[in-house]
């Protein structure tokens, strides 16, 4: 759908199911809709079901830089888009003395950054970490921990594939997510949104909206 | 197994119960060492495990094989707080006795027309209260009696031994075989060649299984403790 389309839609939605509520202007919809956006986002997210926002999804490869931070062997990787949510990521490495790789693609783990000081190799700590590890700091970098056996390359040695935000829904930028289901599912969110403006029985979705937000991964 | 590879088969076995993230290394450490301990306790104590003893068969022999050593002393230094004939050897600046196996003691002995006579004596290990008790009794005390001669001995520090002669005899030299204090599994070897533990390769992995069942066992005690605490 474009925007036309999806305000239209959402026009209709309202309309049926709201007679006595309020009329709402194009820029106002389009509040609604790409606050719907996100949501619908998240909900995929949270269930990694990737193919439903697979125009979203970018995969890149790219150089390590040194963390700016006092831990040894850890690096950071800056996504080249706004970043969204993790999907899977692969470094280029090579271990020396324990298991040894002369430098081959191995795959990343996902772990969360509340356990990553266990993962934190000083002179009290020597994990072994066969597959590096990786977390999303709050500033949508990604954080790798490795141990003392493994060496980055330093040349384009992280790939990782992750969910982009999506662009803001205007009067001349159409949604860019996949158009089935997702543009459905936004239009119906955006519309429950708007009936929750003045109808307090609509606030149980406002609230689980919000939950979703915080805890996407739910 | 080398130390890493020690501490690889640890994590390992707690993963199976769902401890995926790294146990920090230094506790690693801890729990490798109690198990190390105590499987060379086991291994040597039929008290602890009546099934298994020192020696008991080829493969346990092998097991503690590598932690043998042989020690020979000729210094002795009198103590005559138990007994005239008493002495103490002290063990080397290794003072890395554990447990003795076998031991036998030479001494000279000046019968009573001042001729000397040299001797092989057996050890027998007695407790401290013995000495008192047995030291009068002529079937009992050190003495040179029979084919081998008997020499008590006691131990006395960590790191010292004492010997009680049959009279009017003099040390020369106090030999054993015994097991010695294993050097502790480290995570931070300094050259990661000689970083495997001392005993027999073959249980490197018993004793990292070991090692974790025994800090699951905690953990899971710390776990029920933090539960109770947090109901009351």
């Amino acid at each position: 759908m474009t925007t036309t389309e999806m305000i239209n839609a959402f026009t209709v939605g309202y309309d049926i199911a709201n007679l006595e509520g309020p009329g709402y202007e194009d820029d106002e919809i389009l509040i609604f809709l790409n606050k719907a956006q996100i949501i619908e986002v998240l909900k995929e997210v949270g269930i990694k079901r990737w193919s439903y926002i697979s125009n979203l999804i970018e995969n890149e490869t790219g150089a390590t830089n040194p963390a700016a931070h006092e831990f040894s062997h850890s690096l950071f990787y800056t996504p080249s888009h706004d970043y969204l949510a993790y999907i899977s990521s692969k470094s280029y490495v090579s271990r020396s003395d324990y298991k040894e790789v002369n430098y081959e693609w191995i795959g990343n783990r996902l772990i969360n950054k509340d356990v990553s000081h266990k993962y934190v190799t000083n002179a009290l700590n020597k994990p072994i970490i066969l597959e590096p590890c990786v977390y999303e700091e709050e500033d949508g970098t990604i954080a790798i921990i490795h141990d003392q056996e493994t060496t980055f390359s330093n040349q384009n040695d992280f790939y990782l594939e992750y969910v982009r935000y999506p662009v803001q829904i205007t009067s001349v930028v159409d949604c860019e997510l996949n158009e089935i289901p997702m543009h459905e599912r936004i239009v119906n969110t955006a519309i429950n949104f708007a009936k929750g403006v003045f109808n307090a029985n609509e606030q149980a979705i406002l609230a689980q909206a919000d939950r979703i937000i915080k805890q996407p991964e739910l | 197994m080398t130390s890493r590879e020690v501490q690889r088969r640890f994590d390992l076995e707690v993963a199976k119960y769902g401890v995926i993230d790294p146990v920090f290394g230094a506790t690693v450490e801890d729990y490798i060492n109690y198990a190390y301990q105590a499987y060379i306790d086991e291994m040597y104590d039929s008290l602890i495990n009546p099934a298994i003893k020192f020696e008991i068969n080829e493969r346990v022999s092998r097991i503690l094989a590598p932690l043998l050593r042989d020690y020979t002393e000729t210094t002795f230094v009198a103590i005559t707080t138990n007994n005239a004939s008493g002495y103490y050897i002290e063990w080397d600046d290794s003072n890395d006795l554990q447990y003795i196996i076998t031991e036998k003691a030479v001494f000279t002995h000046e019968d009573c027309n001042e001729e000397e006579t040299t001797y092989t004596g057996k050890i027998l290990p007695i407790k401290h209260n013995m000495i008192r008790s047995n030291i009068n009794n002529p079937f009992l005390n050190p003495t040179l009696k029979e084919e081998e001669p008997v020499v008590w001995r006691m131990n006395i520090f960590s790191d010292r031994l004492e010997l009680i002669f049959p009279s009017r005899s003099t040390p020369i030299s106090y030999t054993c075989r015994y097991i010695k204090k294993q050097t502790p599994y480290t995570i931070n070897p300094a050259d990661p060649a000689n970083t495997a533990m001392e005993i027999d390769s073959s249980v490197h992995g018993d004793i990292a299984q070991k090692a974790a069942i025994m800090y699951l066992s905690d953990l899971r005690i710390n776990t029920q403790k933090t539960e109770t605490n947090g109901n009351t």
